[in-house]
């Protein structure tokens, strides 16, 4: 039963005419399966599947910040980890010992300079002078 | 408010503009689901198709509708829903559980002759319906039901024009063949009842 006409009619291509009782009787079936078919798939989508989603698009919308955040956190703490049990720290009896006796070292050189040693730069000195 | 701000509030990802989507869209994407996947359970797609549209609302440019790109998602999504329910084994259609009643008989047209519309009952409808493919059942909801426009379905199914065309041309036909199927295969039991 079913043709290219009828097809045509159904895209609005062609009009029915008022004679055609089997062309239309044919279109009313078709009318009455597409009623059947909308009633079947009729949705109606619940309150509670839009609170769903809504909080579920808000926790993606707030994740890229969540992330940053918890990687700056992360990176932090390793870089604190990292300084505190991995850098090699001079050690500190060495080092407060070792300053003072190098400038008590100067001092008593300076102290102990001798004075025949001073006697015999100046003599160096005048005759390099004379020279 | 017109369609390029609801557009750029989501793009922006307001809240009110997904709840005003929701309110819009939502009993469509349910409903083209349902004709595709032949399930009641369409929940699950139309939170996927929201989320599909908050990941990739940026990328939207606005050189079709809205609304189609939207269908498009929709039946992308379910296109990937039916593979997941394939490879689950699980069996998808409803159609013929529980559909009888009240609810599903439509008013009859004064102008339809009586004996022709009694012939066509919901269950032999919707049997018919099941024994369609997905593709097919899409096609006559968008263009028998929605109304949609060739060019349109055409960008929503991703295919050609002239394809849509004479696929939806061979489902209507199907369809109907199904029906006349069904009609004989009813005749034909109440017979075969009769004589026993």
């Amino acid at each position: 039963m079913w043709n290219d006409r009828l097809n045509r009619i159904l895209d609005g291509e062609e009009r029915i005419s008022k004679d055609d009782e089997n062309l239309r009787s044919e279109l009313l079936i078709y009318k009455r399966i597409m009623e059947i078919y909308s009633m079947k798939l009729d949705y109606r989508p619940s309150n509670n599947l839009k609170d769903k989603i809504l909080r579920k698009l808000e926790r993606r919308k707030r994740l890229p910040i969540l992330i940053l955040s918890t990687a700056g956190i992360t990176a932090l703490f390793l870089i604190l980890f990292v300084q505190f049990f991995f850098t090699p720290s001079p050690n500190p009896s060495s080092s407060m010992a070792g300053i003072p006796n190098e400038i008590n070292l100067n001092e008593k050189n300076m102290v102990s300079f001798p004075n025949d040693l001073v006697e015999v730069l100046k003599t160096i000195e005048l005759v390099s002078d004379g020279f | 408010m017109n369609e390029k701000q609801l557009v750029e509030a989501l793009k922006r990802g307001e809240k009110w503009a997904y709840e005003k989507l929701y309110n819009e869209y939502a009993s469509r994407i349910g409903s083209v689901a349902k004709s595709f996947l032949g399930a009641d359970d369409v929940d699950d797609v139309v939170q996927e198709v929201m989320i599909r549209i908050f990941k990739g609302i940026k990328k939207f440019r606005g050189d079709s509708q809205l609304s189609t790109w939207i269908h498009r998602i929709t039946v992308n999504v379910c296109k990937d829903m039916l593979m997941k329910y394939k490879k689950r084994k699980e069996i998808l259609t409803d159609f013929s559980e529980n559909e009888e009643g009240p609810y599903y008989q439509p008013k009859a047209h004064e102008d339809v002759p009586r004996d022709t519309f009694n012939e066509i009952t919901v269950e032999k409808v919707l049997k018919a319906l099941e024994n369609l493919s997905p593709e097919d059942r899409l096609l006559i909801k968008l263009r028998d039901i929605d109304e949609l426009s060739y060019e349109e379905i055409s960008r929503i199914i991703g295919k050609p024009l002239g394809t849509v065309k004479s696929r939806l041309h061979y489902a209507r036909k199907r369809l109907r063949e199904m029906l006349e199927e069904g009609e004989k295969n009813v005749e034909r039991s109440s017979q075969q009842d009769t004589r026993w």
